[in-house]
């Protein structure tokens, strides 16, 4: 339903966004996920017809949202600090977009939209007056309040504490599935991209360097930047001769020609006890067993023991080649 | 020596220069206009004259606020959210007519549309031309006001208004406006009560039936020596200006949006497709309207006078000493600037660092009370001084009155430019050197006074301007021999022969000089409130 090609935004000198492909089908939620500077946010800002563009298309239901100024788009953003109006009450900033809209039954349709983010009766509370928490979901209820076609929600739980983060996710994933409004969301948080976007894209300088569902990008982030804000850690240098790649006596199949190439040795793939030679780095105590981080060709791969191990000691490690993947 | 241990004993001085300077000459007025005969109350309040003038004060001061908004507002909006090349230039060009001294802004007026006039319209003597100069001599207040706030307002919110479907104008209207109407209202305000108490352009460029009541208070004093006339007037004046200015304290208090306020650098960018236009038609038509007053006097003063060159420097050397005594005037009018500025240091800077370290209700009500000299005009007070010193030791012949006079007018300016200087000293920078091994005393030496020594440097220098430049109490309060440059001016322009009018224009070049070189070196070093409220 939303269709983006082609997408550049140039701020000043700096080029934000970088020929970005990019769609949505409807009832699903996209997650952006990238560093800051990346460029997710300017995504936004581009569908949401705040940016002038330097190229590119954006259609929504098939017709050309280009030509369309940011008020006459019926497209609902959330912004990162929520932008909530301060000299205007919960109940007036949630009727806003009605208002603009010359809807009928306002008050009704305010009550409505605080009730289904959970704050009902809020109407005459001023702004100033409201936690973190209580902002955000006065933000989501002015935006969804003119039903708009499309969601987007930048940074949606960035600036709320981390405890306030893992609940509200959950409510906001809720919220997202009954109100069934395609939805795209920029996040810097691996987490919070997984748990709530059906499919995840990432930008990397301004350019998309995956897309896929969340275990997709997980399995098989496809390039050391994208493991890396995924949250992998054990990324390794190997050697290749003859399509097997080996690295510390580890020999795994790979279609990358002679000389090195990057693997990715995911959580959980690698154990103690086996034929691959490492050294123990540092032992971390986590819980019911020890993380130890243990270096092997030229990175660094976690393993679990039940107790602690000496750093610099060798170790023996066992690697299951089914959690090992290439990188570019 | 922490903000919370400031002792209010600093502020004795200021207290004891408003009762004996301020309060005193006030009562003394009341007892004037009431004590005198109060049977004739009534008839002066009822006079048609009387009546015209208020009317014309209110309706003016009105008048000239609307339009100083309307060309002020969209300059601020430029300034506030663009960069663009000559922004800064820009910004101490729109700034200087504020200092300017009235009479020089009369001056420029008479000589941009007067008889004979640059643009070729003689329109002295019509409101069209207080109008103009008002517009012209208070952009200032409203660019420097309405763009401290703007360039703080978080652009997202119109951004957000947009996205719910406002259109531009609405977004104006809903979002922005309302956020902006603290800032407006105060600079609306200010506007209103300069124009409410103008003296000097009214009384060169009005007419006997355009004049303020300030200029009545003159005329009925100074010239027709009606003197309960002229305090009932006086009264009627501060009652007005007082009861406005206490309106707009509240309003403040009331009107204050809490929001969340974002650096200037944050907010601005490079103009894009039609806001160039914008950006060049608000900035210019600010620029030409500051510049253009300035640049006829420039240009009068050099081709004036007869023969090639500084005719106008030529004509002030020959001005007839007996009727107005130039090299005397110039040389009062610095004497009585660096005392003013001296007094300033000892007397508005200790009671400005009382107030910066006072926040409650106590703060607020010195800063109120800081402000009343303002209210009550330069002309009032120097009314005051002629009808309420005279007892119990006569001081209305003492040349320390000028001065003194100056200090006043000049407190309320110097109160608010430094007060935020001074707040802006958090005592976490004291805390940081007291943990770091600094002695109470070693503290003040190494912070605080570092950091005072902008904000006395702009007192100063705000004081110097507004003394050189002060001209209704000391056309009061100056006697033979101790008259300055604005009077100077105000002489040789009642009088004919081109010499004359020459030299005036020779002696407001001078103050044009002065004044603006001190705005541009206040802009460098970055002291703030020259213009804001």
């Amino acid at each position: 339903m939303l269709q983006i090609t082609d997408l550049t935004v140039r701020y000043d000198d700096v080029l934000a966004v970088d020929r970005v492909d990019l769609c949505l089908e409807r009832e699903e939620t996209l997650a952006l996920l990238g560093r800051s500077g990346s460029g997710k946010t300017t995504v936004l800002r581009a569908i949401a017809g705040l940016v002038p563009l330097v190229s590119g298309s954006i259609t929504l239901d098939g017709s050309d949202l280009v030509p369309v100024s940011a008020h006459e788009r019926g497209i609902g953003l959330v912004f990162q600090d929520f932008a909530l109006f301060p000299h205007l009450d919960v109940g007036a900033n949630v009727a806003y977009g009605l208002r603009m809209q010359m809807a009928t039954r306002i008050e009704e349709r305010v009550a409505e939209a605080l009730e289904m983010v959970g704050l009902d009766g809020l109407q005459h509370r001023r702004i100033d007056q409201l936690s973190g928490g209580q902002a955000q979901r006065v933000a989501l209820a002015r935006t969804l309040a003119p039903r708009p076609r499309l969601l987007l929600l930048d940074e949606p739980l960035g600036s709320l504490d981390p405890d306030l983060r893992h609940s509200l996710a959950g409510e906001l994933k809720e919220l997202l599935d009954q109100t069934g409004v395609p939805t795209i969301m920029v996040t810097h948080d691996t987490e919070e991209a997984f748990a709530l976007g059906d499919r995840v894209t990432v930008l990397v300088d301004a350019r998309i360097a995956a897309t896929g569902t969340p275990a997709q990008i997980w399995t098989e982030p496809g390039s050391v930047e994208v493991a890396r804000i995924v949250g992998h850690n054990g990324i390794v240098t190997a050697g290749v001769a003859g399509s097997v790649a080996s690295v510390g006596g580890l020999r795994i199949p790979v279609t990358a020609p002679d000389g090195t190439t990057t693997l990715l040795i995911r959580p959980g793939a690698a154990s103690t006890g086996g034929p691959v030679e490492a050294v123990v780095i540092e032992s971390r105590y986590r819980g019911p067993d020890w993380v130890i981080s243990v270096a092997i060709g030229g990175g660094t791969v976690e393993v679990s023991s039940p107790s602690p191990l000496t750093s610099g000691d060798k170790v023996g490690i066992a690697i299951d080649p089914a959690g090992v993947t290439t990188l570019d | 020596m922490t903000s919370r241990r400031v002792p209010l004993l600093l502020a004795l001085p200021a207290a004891v220069l408003g009762i004996v300077f301020f309060a005193w000459p006030m009562v003394s007025i009341i007892a004037t206009g009431i004590g005198a005969d109060p049977s004739r109350i009534p008839d002066i309040l009822g006079r048609d004259t009387t009546l015209s003038t208020v009317w014309f004060t209110v309706w003016q001061a009105i008048v000239s606020t609307a339009l100083t908004l309307a060309v002020g507002i969209p300059a601020a909006y430029a300034f506030a959210r663009f960069r663009f090349p000559g922004r800064s230039l820009a910004r101490v060009v729109v700034t200087i007519p504020f200092v300017l001294p009235t009479i020089v802004v009369a001056i420029a007026f008479l000589a941009l549309l007067g008889p004979g006039g640059a643009l070729g319209v003689d329109l002295a003597g019509t409101v069209w031309a207080i109008l103009a100069a008002h517009v012209f001599f208070n952009l200032a207040v409203v660019i420097r006001t309405v763009e401290g706030l703007w360039s703080h307002i978080d652009p997202r919110l119109e951004e957000a208004a947009a996205s719910l479907g406002a259109p531009p104008w609405k977004v104006f209207r809903t979002i922005t406006l309302p956020l902006l109407r603290p800032a407006i209202a105060a600079a609306a305000a200010i506007v209103f009560l300069f124009s409410f108490t103008s003296f000097g352009v009214v009384l060169l460029l009005g007419a006997p039936s355009l004049a303020t009541i300030e200029v009545e208070i003159y005329r009925s004093a100074a010239l027709v020596f009606d003197l309960p006339a002229a305090a009932t007037l006086a009264l009627i004046q501060v009652v007005g200006v007082t009861t406005g200015l206490l309106l707009y304290a509240r309003h403040q208090e009331r009107s204050a949006v809490g929001q969340h306020l974002l650096p200037a650098a944050a907010t601005a960018k490079r103009p894009v497709g039609r806001q160039r236009w914008l950006v060049a038609a608000a900035v210019g038509g600010a620029v030409m309207i500051a510049a253009t007053p300035i640049g006829v006097i420039g240009w009068r003063a050099v081709t004036s006078g007869g023969g090639p060159g500084f005719g106008a420097l030529r004509a002030l050397g020959a001005v007839d000493p007996s009727l107005v005594d130039v090299p005397e005037a110039i040389g009062n009018s610095l004497r009585f600037a660096i005392i003013a500025c001296t007094l300033t240091l000892m007397v508005a800077l200790p009671a400005a660092v009382v107030i910066s370290a006072r926040r409650g209700p106590m703060g607020r009500w010195i800063d109120t009370l800081l402000m009343l000299p303002i209210g009550s005009s330069a002309v009032t007070l120097g009314f005051g001084f002629v009808v309420g010193l005279d007892a119990p030791v006569d001081l209305r012949a003492w040349w320390g009155l000028v001065p003194i006079a100056h200090t006043l007018v000049a407190m309320p300016f110097v109160v608010r430019s430094t007060v935020p200087v001074i707040r802006s000293i958090g005592p976490k920078v004291r805390e940081a050197a007291a943990v770091l091994g600094a002695a109470p005393g070693r503290v003040w030496r190494t912070i605080d006074l570092p950091m005072l020594t902008p904000a006395a440097a702009g007192a100063a220098a705000l004081t110097f301007v507004i003394s050189l430049g002060e001209f209704g109490a000391t056309l009061f309060v100056a006697r033979p021999g101790g008259r300055t440059i604005t009077l100077a001016i105000f002489g040789l322009f009642g009088r004919p022969g081109e010499t004359n009018v020459s030299a005036a224009l020779g002696l407001s070049l001078l103050l044009v000089l002065v004044t603006g070189t001190v705005v541009a070196l206040l802009e460098r070093m970055r002291v703030p409130g020259v213009g804001s409220f």
